[in-house]
């Protein structure tokens, strides 16, 4: 019987195949495994690529253009547009105001999130129910939610001046003075994320083994310093966790901002100004995509650095 | 052509010399009249569906209407229309338009068509049009505010931005002031809104004298500070000997239209920002005064149909004027349906769908060759947007790109200007505000290449 006769590309093909299984000391059993499992990332490293990846890498080309979305002519303005980042009222007031946000909704948020998470991880009556009240926010879509908050904190109207007036505070516009208006928007943003934050902490805290705590108490050990020697030091990851997405979050404010203060009866413009809310108005408004570009590339290294810096923080506090 | 002649054929037994010469000569003047009639034939002819994007959504009933009054005259006509809100529209065209992939007409601002039109995305009016433009149907201010370098844009169709005084008219007897003599200068109408102005036991304003623009983001802001700017003497930008641009508000009128506003925050507390403000404030009796526009009008039928009221002009100081902002019909550069387009833009702005366009939205036209009698006698309050007092002039936004951008950070700092209370009484307190502001403006000009001096 004369042999099946093989086509030359077959050979070159399990040639291939021989030459990358000796080169990287697998079988060939392994490498079609390999092959299958890459095959069917594919498609979704594609997602990824096309609605991630290449617009942060378009977004850090633009940056470098006058791109105008409708003028034709886009020159490439090479740092001009971060120099003028730099001189830009608006954009540093829009930094200043955002970090001033993000502080204090990262800070109150997730200590009041631990303190609610320690009560109720504890021996509570209702804990399910109390959970359930605190995680109601995160659940609810923020537009509905701003445009709620925006009544409730309204001058005239709102339910908050009125509780205050039984206690003989004057109306407040707190939205409308441009002192007041960043805390009404911090503490609405608070109320929002504390669900989420609790949550994630309980977990944390509910995970802890509690031989740990026993021991601690057969040493003496209660109350605050059991708190500070076993808990927190357990919880890092978790906490770790929750302020680096709290963080990541809080810097990119807007919906609420945009929904509170949008129209004739708003917020004080300039003082509630931030970062994303800016970027949309340069690059939506007035077109000025490069200029915007600019903007989150700025707003993408300051969240990558906080980041950084709290990784290493915890960490270095950890060792 | 005539049939015999095509054939060339003899004429038939029977017809008489003066007979056959007579169908020759209607035959050639038909052949003549032809390319003048044939534009017209075309678009009544074929059955032609045209698609209308626009950006208040308030609108689309009345195209509808009116493609449907189009549609006894041109059988076969149909309308697409599509509306969202106007931020949201003008991403839509933005997007659409240089990519060939827009409507075939659409309404905008002139902050987006003048952008398309200084690209070469936006095709001039065509003679027909241009005329209809040119012609006394519009103001001449309102034709060179359709205008960029010497080509005209779209045609003009309704008003985005003509203000008019609104006052309550029963809140004026009672307050011992004449309904029928309302203010006419800032002076008088400061001296009105304190006597409207009503407080609490506590000291709380309750009732703003007069209502104004003083939070919210965006360029409204300093759209209705620039009434008061105006009045006093200024502009917010002014085209200089060069060519070029600079602020026209450092000056004695900026500081005075700031002053107004400060000392009606808080020297004589006719305003209060935690009050109800705008249209609804008006419509639920909280304000007595408002600066705005035609559409109050509606707004006020609508939510406070008991309210008894009447409108005049924006009083006057150094000068009288009233702002106009035209809102245009556009074609674009791709529609299969020029003609067609053309022509029902056209017919939009005509002077019975004028009519029908104010009956249905409350937007007002911006023609002058429009009997107005029957609106006026049923809704008197349309009087000072529709007809125009001799000795009142109209003042516009400059073709400037930037405007939208300068408008929208003035009134940034504006509205931070009237919440501090510092600035009463203090002119240089005011006076160092206005040249912060100016030199934003100008700085924006310098960067778009737009600035220039004296």
């Amino acid at each position: 019987m004369a042999e099946p006769s093989v086509a030359p590309w077959a050979l070159n093909g399990r040639n291939l195949a021989d030459r990358i299984c000796g080169l990287i000391r697998i079988n060939r059993q392994t490498l079609a495994r390999y092959c299958f499992c890459y095959l069917g990332l594919i498609p979704v490293l594609l997602i990824y690529w096309v609605f991630r990846l290449e617009p942060i890498g378009r977004t850090f080309v633009l940056s470098f253009y006058d791109w105008h979305l409708i003028r034709p002519l886009k020159p490439f303005v090479g740092l001009a547009n971060y120099r003028d980042l730099l001189q830009d009222d608006n954009f540093l007031l829009a930094l200043k105001n955002t970090t001033l946000f993000a502080v204090f909704v990262v800070g109150v948020s997730v200590a009041l999130g631990l303190a609610l998470a320690v009560l109720l991880a504890g021996r509570l009556r209702f804990t399910a129910a109390y959970q359930a009240i605190y995680f109601l926010p995160v659940i609810i879509p923020m537009v509905p939610m701003a445009i709620a908050w925006k009544w409730i904190f309204d001058a005239r109207y709102g339910i908050l001046n009125y509780v205050l007036s039984w206690f003989g505070v004057k109306p407040i516009g707190w939205l409308t003075a441009p002192d007041v208006a960043m805390w009404a928007i911090i503490i609405m943003s608070v109320w929002k994320v504390l669900g989420y934050n609790m949550v994630l902490l309980l977990v944390g805290l509910k995970n802890i083994p509690a031989v740990y705590y026993e021991a601690a108490s057969i040493d003496g050990a209660a109350g605050w310093a059991m708190f500070r020697r076993i808990t927190l030091p357990l919880l890092k990851p978790i906490l770790l966790f929750v302020i680096v997405i709290s963080t990541i979050n809080a810097y990119n404010v807007f919906t609420q901002v945009y929904v509170m203060t949008t129209g004739s009866q708003a917020a004080p413009g300039a003082p509630l100004r931030v970062l994303v809310f800016d970027i949309y108005q340069n690059g939506f408004q007035f077109f000025k995509m490069g200029y915007a570009s600019a903007e989150a590339v700025v707003l993408t290294l300051i969240v990558l650095a906080l980041t950084l810096i709290q990784f290493r923080v915890i960490r270095m506090d950890g060792e | 052509m005539s049939k015999w002649l095509r054939s060339g054929k003899t004429p038939a037994p029977g017809t008489t010399r003066r007979t056959f010469l007579k169908q020759v000569g209607v035959a050639g003047l038909a052949a003549a009249a032809a390319p003048v009639l044939r534009p017209r034939a075309s678009v009544a002819a074929a059955p032609v569906t045209l698609s209308l994007w626009t950006g208040y959504p308030e609108l689309e009933p009345f195209y509808k209407k009116a493609a449907e009054e189009y549609a006894k005259t041109h059988p076969g006509f149909k309308l697409e229309t599509l509306s969202s809100q106007l931020r949201e529209m003008e991403q839509k065209l933005t997007a659409a338009v240089p990519t060939d992939t827009g409507p075939d007409v659409f309404d905008i601002g002139r902050n987006i068509s003048l952008v398309f039109a200084d690209a070469g995305l936006l095709p001039p009016n065509p003679p027909k049009v241009m005329s209809l433009v040119k012609s006394k149907a519009y103001h001449p201010v309102v034709v060179e505010y359709n205008t960029w370098k010497g080509q005209v844009y779209g045609i003009p169709f309704q008003e985005g931005s003509k203000p008019a005084l609104f006052y309550n008219t029963k809140m004026f007897t009672e307050a011992g002031l004449d309904p029928n003599k309302p203010p006419t200068n800032f002076d008088e109408l400061m001296a009105a809104a304190r006597k409207l102005a009503k407080k609490d036991a506590s000291g709380n304003l309750v009732r703003a004298g007069l209502s104004l623009r003083l939070s919210g983001q965006g360029s409204g802001v300093a759209e209705k500070w620039w009434y008061v700017l105006h009045a006093m003497g200024g502009d917010l930008v002014v085209k200089t000997k060069s060519g070029k641009w600079r602020n026209d508000y450092d000056n004695e009128a900026g500081r005075a239209a700031l002053k107004f506003y400060v000392d009606a925050v808080h020297k004589y507390q006719v305003d209060d920002p935690k009050l109800q403000h705008d249209a609804a404030a008006f419509a639920s009796e909280q304000a007595a005064m408002l600066m705005r526009e035609a559409w109050v009008i509606g707004e006020v039928k609508a939510k406070g149909p008991k309210v008894q009221y009447a409108t005049v002009a924006v009083p006057r100081a150094k000068r009288w004027g009233g702002m106009t902002q035209p809102w245009s019909l556009y074609v674009t550069r791709s529609t299969k349906n020029p003609d067609a387009a053309w022509d029902f833009a056209q017919f939009l702005v005509s002077p019975p769908m004028a009519i029908l366009h104010l009956q249905m939205t409350g937007w007002t036209s911006m023609r002058q060759d429009v009997d107005w009698t029957p609106i006026l006698k049923e809704t008197p309050q349309f009087k000072p947007f529709l007809v125009w007092d001799k000795g009142r002039g109209q003042y516009t936004e400059p073709a400037v790109p930037v405007f939208d951008e300068l408008e929208t950070k003035l009134a940034d700092r504006l509205v931070a200007a009237y919440a501090d209370k510092s600035l009463m009484d203090n002119p240089n307190g005011i006076a160092k505000r206005i040249k912060e502001m100016a030199a934003q403006s100008d700085d924006l000009l310098k960067k778009a290449g737009l600035y220039g001096t004296d």
